[in-house]
């Protein structure tokens, strides 16, 4: 609004009455819905449609042009949210007004250095943006993260909701309670500065400090687990008692080799049944029992 | 004239979206869905997080009110108050509140459960909470016996859930203090209640363990308290923000009678009847940080942002016992009533992006993270699992505080061509230090470059790739286990874990990722995307430990569109997951040199998941609102763990595959009798079968020394079926 305010005042249309003649409801690019969001409240003076900040135009750029045919061509508005204009140029708009709070982080953010454009996620003439909603949101991100997409329709997961209409699989999380897409400070955009920060933020018992620590742990919970889903349960990145082993390979049992030889019929070892080496080694997190060093108590 | 339909069809749109039919301006709008949802079959499984796991039929009850201003007049009030699933354990309800530029008020509640399973077996006896029993008549062979000995066991099996859910009160309150000033608030208060499984262990020595799985209270309390305070102008912006969270357990220990008869290695008076064990269970802590972040428009076309915090955890909670049984003998004291734990945490986050040209940006980043843990050493000659007297001083253990520092600095560069094509390419250097650690020292380089082609109408394209290799200077694999001891006792050549083994966290470690993504849109009507990523992490060969990880994926996704009413969208993708490591059984000095105790795990996890949706939306539409509407949606997510285990001379046999397969067939259809009223029915049909080698056909006692709850691995086939009623007014 800014920028437009510099802009000669003859260079825009009659507003939105002027838009609406086009873009109403049925025909392609319909945009009436425009009035059912934020945008168009008029009683805010910072919104596109409060008087005098020129309705569509506050975001299009000066349109006059636009309603006319020149040689039996519309041309397009000064500004248009598609590959006719850059995306600096398409984001610049959003972020003349909307530059502090979450989108803090975005000049330099990973979503920022690889060209998105706001409205590659946000749909901003809807009343009920998609990738507000919890429940339709992910569907929004799996559009580029097919990787997650897949892995939230395994049997461990996080109660994001998955690409299916089941009600198994109903939402109960969104993509933005762990990440923030406009960028941040933490790892992977995620709101916290760290990754366990991020997890403690629901599983905040793991915080500690235990008396007795588990180091990868108290580094990284992805040293063990895979946020999105997994094949094996709790999240972890593999099956026990393996993966304990990949870090463990002491005297008797936790270098000892675990095979098809540990199982019924052919036997049955305490540490590839049940809860595999958390059978004794129960509190893996770390514990806070003064004979808990070998995290067993 | 043209120009006059056009203006009287202009004031039909504008008043279109906002106005009843009476003429009034219709600001609240209100849904109201009552429904039911019927299972044919009882599955905890299948209700894992929805709650849909009883085949007694469920509420189906949703709700809107939406009120939005009269886009003409000078309201600037929106709220919204709604409610999801109120008939189900995941409900969900949230009012919404806002004066558009000038405060927010939202509060929420949300139930999460989360059923994990219902045909557990246990002998024990909940007593009180926390505290589980045997039944009276409890009988036991001595001595040494195993879960063979636990001679009325199967009678005395009870049926036990497992199961928690979450309750979760949010308040957020946000106010503009002025042109430049802003506050937020935002405060969260969680519960998590119910039973989680934690295996209880009587017995220490190598091969004495003797143990239960357990149900354990889940009783927690979570509060975070956020709030922050912005200054934001054009050129300078600046937030001011603390964060706090108190997490608390009611629930201190986890405490069970001994179930076995003693053992030999035992100490006398260990053994049912006489015995019990007492698990510490997580502790209450807080965490309180400040922060700073700030933005600086350093001129046009250059930004320095600075986001600083510090942060303190604290853990003061009372240590238990070495030991709840009277029968064994301690000696010596505890060092102190509670771990008076403290970190402090610091980091640094500073970024300046600049436009170096027109088409050329450069982003540089500096973070610095530090956990420094302040929570005093001390010695705990401990008590070995509630079975063996305490060990003496000089054989106690002295914990182990772990710190570290992180420092990474990158820069990036992205160059845009004409149209919105671009390159990108950067370097990035990690240092990381750390405390009571094999690797005290490691540094990574990695370096990235990617590329976006993007600007044609009908294709896009964005590929990168990206290396890292990490380098440890020095790796000390028993430094952290002589650093647990009192000085001289133990030896320099000591070791818990071999020499040869490298853990994949620390050590030194080679990274390649690729990655493709494409798209075409040759039309309107029609879209499809393909995906394809390698990840390769590779170690050093010849350690012990993970050697190579890897992980390939590719899909493929698209969308068609012939008329509006109609969308067909599917995806399909796979991804495999290999990982092989090597070990050597140690089990005196004379193995742990010998490359015949060597031996080799491959583990491959293969997914393959597709979905197919169709919809068709307006069907039979009329200007009185009725119409109707269609879907179908087939979802499947098949899973398979192959892992092959050979030694250079021991007995190994194969493992079975572990797999898991998902198939959910769902058709909905919704009828609009007009603008007010619309009826909604859905089927669906979910099937889920697994097998684990780990659950199939194990009982509470197939174990000799752990007595297990004897649970299956997931499998259901069942029909839900829905109908609800909604109403619009």
């Amino acid at each position: 609004a800014e920028d437009g305010d510099a802009i000669p005042e003859h260079e825009y249309s009659k507003g939105v009455k002027r838009c609406m003649l086009c873009h109403k409801e049925g025909k392609p690019m319909a945009a009436h819905e425009i009035f059912l969001t934020p945008m168009g409240i008029s009683g805010d003076p910072r919104a596109p449609f409060a008087d005098g900040n020129h309705d569509c135009e506050a975001c299009h750029g000066p349109s006059k042009s636009h309603l006319k045919r020149k040689k039996g061509v519309r041309p397009p508005p000064p500004i248009t949210f598609d590959d006719k204009t850059p995306v600096e140029a398409q984001n610049k708009v959003c972020l003349a007004c909307h530059d502090t709070g979450a989108r803090f982080h975005w000049p330099g953010s990973v979503h920022d250095t690889e060209g998105l454009a706001c409205v590659d996620c946000h749909d901003r003439h809807v009343p009920d943006d998609p990738v507000m909603n919890v429940q339709t949101q992910s569907a929004v991100c799996f559009k580029c993260h097919q990787e997650q997409r897949a892995q939230f329709l395994r049997q461990s997961r996080h109660p994001v909701q998955g690409t299916t209409s089941s009600l198994s699989h109903v939402g109960l999380m969104a993509c933005t309670d762990c990440h923030q897409p406009h960028g941040s400070a933490g790892p992977g955009a995620l709101k916290r500065n760290t990754i366990n920060e991020q997890c403690y933020d629901c599983h905040a018992e793991k915080r500690g400090p235990f008396l007795w620590e588990h180091a990868p742990v108290s580094e990284d919970c992805t040293n063990c687990h895979t946020p999105h889903g997994s094949n094996h349960e709790n999240l972890l990145i593999a099956r026990q008692p393996w993966l304990c082993q990949q870090c463990h390979v002491a005297r008797f049992h936790s270098s000892d080799v675990y095979s098809g030889t540990g199982i019924p019929p052919s036997g049955a070892d305490q540490r590839m049944l049940g809860k595999q080496c958390l059978n004794c080694h129960v509190q893996i997190h770390g514990s806070n029992h003064p004979s808990g060093v070998r995290l067993t108590r | 004239t043209d120009s006059s339909k056009d203006k009287k069809e202009v004031t039909k749109q504008t008043k279109k979206t906002t106005k009843k039919k009476s003429g009034k301006v219709k600001t609240v709008r209100t849904e109201i869905s009552i429904g039911f949802y019927s299972l044919d079959e009882d599955s905890y499984r299948y209700g894992k997080y929805s709650g849909l796991t009883s085949s007694d039929g469920y509420v189906l009850a949703d709700f809107k009110l939406d009120k939005r201003p009269d886009p003409k007049s000078s309201d600037t009030t929106r709220w919204t108050f709604q409610g999801r699933r109120l008939g189900l354990d995941s409900r969900h309800l949230e009012f919404d509140y806002r004066q558009q530029g000038t405060q927010r008020f939202k509060i929420s509640y949300s139930e999460i459960p989360n059923h994990l399973f219902n045909d557990g077996l246990t002998p024990f006896r909940e007593e009180a909470p926390g505290i589980w029993n045997l039944p009276p008549g409890w009988q036991v062979k001595p001595p040494n016996s195993t879960t063979r000995g636990l001679l009325n066991l199967q009678e005395n099996l009870l049926d036990l859930s497992i199961d928690t859910k979450r309750r979760r009160l949010d308040l957020a309150y946000e106010r503009r203090l002025g042109p430049n000033w802003t506050m937020d608030f935002d405060y969260r208060h969680e519960t998590r209640k119910g039973e989680r499984t934690l295996g209880g262990i009587i017995g220490f020595n190598w091969f004495n363990p003797r143990g239960a799985i357990l149900p354990a209270p889940v009783d927690f309390t979570t509060d975070i308290l956020e709030a922050t305070m912005g200054y934001a102008t054009s050129r300078l912006q600046l937030n001011f923000g603390i964060y706090a969270s108190f997490f608390g357990n009611d629930e201190e220990t986890l405490v069970f009678q001994n179930p076995f008869a003693r053992q030999s290695q035992w100490a006398a008076g260990v053994g049912f009847p006489n015995s019990q064990g007492r698990i510490a269970l997580e502790p209450d802590n807080s965490y309180l940080q400040f922060r700073v972040t700030g933005g600086l428009g350093i001129s046009a076309t250059t930004r320095l942002t600075a986001d600083v915090s510090f942060g303190r955890v604290e853990q003061d909670d009372a240590f238990l016992p070495y030991t709840i049984n009277p029968n064994l003998t301690v000696n010596t004291a505890l060092p102190a009533t509670n771990l008076d734990g403290k970190i402090d945490t610091t980091m640094l986050n500073l970024r300046l992006t600049s436009k170096l040209a027109q088409r050329l940006g450069l982003t540089v980043n500096y973070h610095y993270n530090d956990r420094d843990n302040k929570t005093p050493r001390r010695i705990f000659p401990y008590v070995g699992a509630d079975s063996q007297d305490q060990r003496a001083v000089g054989d106690g253990r002295i914990n182990s505080p772990y710190s570290y520092t992180r420092q990474k600095s990158d820069a990036i560069m992205t160059f845009r061509f004409s149209g919105a094509a671009r390159l990108k390419a950067g370097i990035e250097y990690s240092d990381y230090n750390r405390e009571f650690s094999d690797v005290e020292d490691a540094d990574e380089l990695t370096w990235l470059a990617s590329a976006l082609l993007r600007g044609w109408s009908k294709v896009s394209m964005r590929l990168g790739y990206r290396n890292s290799d990490r380098d440890v200077s020095n790796y000390n694999p028993n430094s952290l286990l002589i650093g647990s001891f009192l000085p001289g006792e133990i030896g320099g050549d000591d070791f818990l874990n071999h020499p040869q083994l490298r853990k994949y966290y620390l050590t030194d470690r080679e990274r390649d990722e690729y990655r493709f993504r494409a798209d075409f849109f040759p039309n309107a009507q029609f879209n499809l995307g393909v995906s394809v990523s390698e990840y390769k992490d590779d170690y050093d060969a010849g350690f012990f430990g993970l050697n190579e990880a890897k992980v390939t994926s590719w899909s493929v996704d698209g969308g068609w569109y012939p008329i509006e009413q109609v969308a067909l969208t599917a995806f399909y993708s796979n991804e495999e997951y290999d990982a092989s490591q090597s070990s050597r059984h140690v089990i005196n000095s004379s193995s742990a040199a010998d490359p015949n105790y060597n031996w080799f795990a491959e583990s491959e996890d293969r997914v393959d998941t597709y979905n197919i949706a169709l919809k068709l939306t307006g069907i039979g539409a009329d200007k009185n609102g009725k119409g109707f509407e269609f879907g179908l949606d087939y979802t499947y997510s098949n899973t398979e763990n192959t892992t092959r285990v050979v030694a250079v001379s021991a007995d190994t046999a194969p493992l079975p595959d572990l797999l898991s397969e998902m198939r959910t067939f769902s058709i909905w259809s919704s009828f609009a009798m007009g603008d007010r009223a619309s009826v909604r029915l859905a089927a669906e049909n979910a099937k889920f079968e697994s097998k684990d080698w780990g659950l199939d056909g194990v009982a509470p006692d197939t174990l000799s020394n752990v007595l297990l709850l004897g649970q299956s691995a997931a499998n259901y086939n069942l029909w839900l079926i829905s109908a609800s009623l909604s109403y619009r007014f």
